[in-house]
């Protein structure tokens, strides 16, 4: 108790509280903007933090990883581009939600799935630290290959109707991250000899220009039917008490799977949302309604895409293991200012440890009043003239995939995305499966590799993992379940009308 | 990291504000050849990592330390072995002769193929004659993680990426790999003492594109090594566990082509070794 | 276009035999384990079947995958500037030749000269000055 208060007490400080809300406004911006990641805002900031206290520096620092990932919903609602990889699932009932007119709905619910998600998980991280990390730590190959396994799984879930394209598109998804070297034994594939294609392909430019320039060219050819910026309703912002009755459950198990998958190292928001999105849509009784604005859809995702940042502070401060990009640069801070991660900090300085707890829960409140606060005038984007707003989101797309590594080759990808994206939706191809495709791909390889290489090449010797085991079995029941629905609903309708021969 | 400290430390020497161009992937490879084809005035500078006298040997890039304008060293940092602390390896010995004992018994994390630390691996393996099973992962971090999970029993790392580790307990460390002790964990023996004169240190400096003017290139040397000596540099690399060393224009280039003579030799050699 | 899905299905078959193909040139690795192939090959396999699935439901029912563009002049001229300004990349003058593309674009998409170049000149300065002033990344 007396450390809580402690912690509490060093936090109340003007100055802390005030850098923490320049980090989060930061966040914010980062966030919003494609091709600007959490990760850019951390570590361009980190060296400015040497010039204010460790305490100072630390709140300016969690208040931008807190800040950005929230904001990123915001364009992939109201643009269909996601802000962040963390918010592609909330694009697709979000954007949803916008064309149906509820722009301001879907940015409320934004805003208070994040901040249920972020403080759902901050609880976990104050009070069940230790269990979650040495879940993490258990994961190695065998289990990250079943967990990929289950995410490839759910590409039929999140094709929307047309499985088989759906699937296809996964697997184009796969092939496109086999480019680079091999994670194994660093063999240059599908390089063509240009050492830019040595580290593969990278993912923000890809989905910018999938999201971004292919929805814009999109907008363009169908420019007369779908005025979206001629309806822009915005509606009210916070959600009925009903709706928000009804979507508690969907947010609340969101916030769980958030937290676990961001537990574990190299599994992140993005993972963690799309899995949340699939079992929120295979348990609720109005699953058809996902993609197409679901209000639970929505809360699932963004719960769940924020909870991971909860969980990734968890594997940190317990273990000393980032568990992305952020953390691996938050540890690299509090190193810098004389502050060792791991289980003695939990041991030897639990007041430090509550300070960061409460930094998070400032920070995601503050965050929670930004978002709703700035629902109403940021949907405003949408009344801008259609024309105008393509040309912001050109002119941000492409300057966002170069900055990420200043290179133009990334403009290039992000270009060849944007018509690859455009024909695929032309196409009716979804773009979800591709993207998990593209996400998954690599750890789904390095790590069934990994884990044969322990096994000695012995397939079977991984069934012998129990955590594996669970994965499997997970992965089998969301590969047969829409086939048994299948089954269910040709045998209801074959009962009400004549099958045709 | 380390160009960012630097940079900021070095500022108020030069009166030019320093910007930071983050230009990741093929162990640096891109980096180089951007900066190798700037233009040689001074105003587009590298930071020169270890990789600068690799990337040649991998065939990521036809650059090497002679391609560029070498300014000076700032950083060096030694491997370190390490194994679970519940693991029976007590000291670098058991862990040799229990690798030997049993051909591949012992699984080795790495950070990459090709990877500096990779390197230092096959290097154990080419001076002591054990042989271990091979076990990729993309970075140091990953790899860290993997032994203390217990998927894998040893890794080896820069001594700044395992040192939080082992002062928390999770890891522990049997052996430095460089000729003197490390100043972060003084009580590790080094690889040296132990009879085994191995290892190749991670090491961090500056250069231009080639063809730099002398003054240019002295211009900022000076201002690198006021920075260099400030207490800041020193915290700096006290904290990350690398070991400040400064060494001048001359200095480097000789020891940076002495680096890559010795890649050069090494590597086609040790990738025999992994693949027989 | 009527047969989207057969194309799409030819394309992407010819990939997955493409991998399989090109799998098996990479190195393989010792005692056993999958190389450096086993994954295209496993992915081109499963791209293949599929695709063949695709290619053959394009065939049956060719009705389905029907395939138009609306508006086709206007997405290729977007399409054209964009790429003509991703060539000019790095020849200098960045806020002019944004300013001058993006204003371009709008007047072919339908909107008045004066206005557009006007928006187009302030959207250059502002993302110039977030991104190049604000964030230190080098536009030119």
């Amino acid at each position: 108790m007396a450390e809580i208060l402690a912690g509490l007490s060093a936090v109340l400080a003007w100055q802390v509280l005030g850098f923490l809300a320049i980090g989060v406004c930061l966040g914010a911006v980062f966030g919003a903007l494609p091709g600007l990641t959490a990760t850019m805002g951390v570590a361009l900031l980190t060296p400015l933090t040497f010039w204010v206290s460790p305490e100072q520096g630390l709140a300016m620092l969690l208040g931008i990883y807190c800040g950005t990932i929230p904001s990123g919903g915001i364009p992939a609602i109201l643009i269909n581009v996601p802000g962040t990889p963390a918010s592609i699932a909330a694009s697709w009932d979000g954007y949803a939600l916008t064309r149906k007119g509820q722009a301001g709905l879907a940015l409320g619910i934004n805003a208070l799935a994040s901040t249920t998600g972020q403080l759902t998980s901050i609880a976990f991280l104050a009070f069940l630290a230790f269990p979650i990390a040495s879940f993490a730590l258990r994961f190695g190959p065998a289990e990250y290959f079943g967990l990929t396994l289950l995410g490839v799984s759910l590409m039929a879930g999140v094709s929307g109707g047309h499985v088989l394209k759906g699937v296809l598109a996964g697997t184009l998804g796969l092939a496109l991250a086999l480019v680079g070297l091999d994670p194994m034994t660093a063999y240059p594939r599908y390089t063509f000899g240009m050492s830019e294609f040595l580290d593969g392909i990278s993912f923000v430019p890809v989905m910018i220009g999938l999201f971004g320039l292919g929805e814009v060219l999109v907008q363009i050819s169908d420019r007369q039917s779908a005025q979206v910026s001629a309806a822009a309703a915005i509606g009210r912002v916070l959600p009925r008490i009903a709706d928000a009755k009804r979507m508690a459950r969907a947010t609340f198990s969101g916030a769980a799977v958030g937290t676990m998958v961001g537990a574990i190292p190299a599994a992140g928001g993005d993972i963690g949302a799309v899995i949340a999105w699939e079992q929120a849509r295979r348990t609720s009784s109005d699953g058809d309604s996902f993609g197409k604005g679901s209000l639970s859809g929505l809360a699932a995702s963004c719960s769940a895409c924020n909870a991971a940042i909860g969980g990734g502070m968890t594997t940190m401060l317990t273990l000393g293991i980032p568990g992305d990009a952020v953390s691996a640069i938050l540890i690299g801070a509090l190193l810098i200012h004389g502050i060792q991660p791991g289980p003695l900090l939990f041991a030897n300085n639990q007041a430090f440890v509550f300070s960061i707890v409460f930094l998070m829960i400032f920070a995601s409140l503050l965050i929670m009043v930004i978002g709703i606060l700035g629902a109403k005038p940021l949907a405003k984007v949408l009344s801008i003239p259609a024309p105008w707003l393509w040309a912001g989101i050109i002119v941000f797309g492409t300057v966002g995939a170069y900055a990420l590594n200043n290179a133009v080759t990334d403009v290039w990808a992000m270009y060849a995305a944007g018509v690859a994206g455009f024909l695929f939706r032309k196409t009716q191809i979804p773009l979800g499966p591709l993207v998990l495709g593209l996400i998954l791909g690599p750890l789904m390889e390095s790590n069934l590799r990994r884990a044969l290489i322990l096994s000695r090449g012995d397939w079977s010797a991984m069934l012998t993992r129990p955590i594996l085991l669970v994965f499997l079995a997970a992965t089998l029941l969301s590969l047969l379940w829409p086939l048994v629905r299948a089954r269910r609903g040709r045998a209801k309708r074959s009962q009400d009308t004549v099958p045709d021969a | 990291m380390v160009s960012r400290v630097m940079a900021s430390l070095a500022e108020g020497h030069l009166n030019v504000p320093i910007v930071c161009e983050y230009k990741p992937g093929a162990s640096g490879a891109l980096a180089f050849s951007f900066v190798a084809r700037r233009p040689s005035d001074g105003y587009t500078i590298g930071h020169a990592p270890v990789e600068i006298a690799i990337v040649r040997s991998l065939g990521y890039a036809d650059i090497g330390p002679s391609d560029v304008s070498l300014i000076c060293l700032v950083s060096k940092t030694a491997p370190a072995l390490v194994v679970h602390p519940d693991s029976p390896w007590q000291s670098f010995e058991d862990f040799i002769a229990a690798a030997k004992a049993e051909t591949g018994n012992i699984v080795m994390a790495n950070s990459g193929i090709g990877s500096i630390w990779h390197f230092n691996i096959l290097l154990l393996e080419q001076g002591t004659g054990a042989r271990f099973t091979h076990l990729p992962y993309g970075g140091s971090a990953p790899a860290l993680v993997s032994v203390i999970g217990r998927h894998s029993d040893a890794a080896v790392a820069a001594v700044g990426e395992v040192i939080s580790h082992v002062r928390a307990g999770s890891l522990r460390a049997l052996a430095v790999f460089d000729a003197g002790r490390a100043g972060v964990m003084a009580e590790v023996p080094t690889t040296h003492e132990l009879g085994y004169p191995i290892g190749a240190p991670a090491w961090s400096g500056f250069y231009g594109p080639a063809g730099m003017p002398a003054e240019r290139v002295a211009m900022l040397a000076d201002a690198f090594k006021t920075a260099f000596e400030t207490t800041e540099w020193a915290e700096f690399c006290r904290e990350l566990g690398m070991e400040a060393h400064y060494l001048g224009k001359e200095d480097f280039a000789a020891f940076a082509l002495e680096q890559q003579r010795f890649f050069e030799s090494r590597i086609p050699q040790l990738v025999r070794l992994e693949n027989p | 276009m009527r047969h989207a899905d057969t194309i799409c299905g030819a394309l992407l078959a010819a990939l997955g035999c493409a991998l399989i193909v090109s799998g098996a040139a990479f190195p393989a690795a010792a005692g056993g384990l999958p190389g450096a192939g086993f994954f295209p090959q496993s992915i081109g396999t499963l791209m293949a079947l599929l695709a063949s699935a695709l290619l053959l439901r394009g065939l049956r029912r060719r009705s389905e995958g029907s395939f138009s563009i609306a508006n086709m002049r206007e997405v290729a001229v977007t399409a054209a500037l964009l790429l003509a300004y991703l060539l000019l990349w790095g020849s200098g003058w960045f806020v002019v030749r944004t300013a001058v593309f993006l204003a371009i674009m709008l007047s072919l998409l339908g909107q008045r000269w004066i206005p557009a170049l006007g928006y187009a000149s302030a959207l250059a300065v502002l993302v110039y000055l977030a991104f190049d002033v604000g964030l230190n990344v080098t536009l030119e």
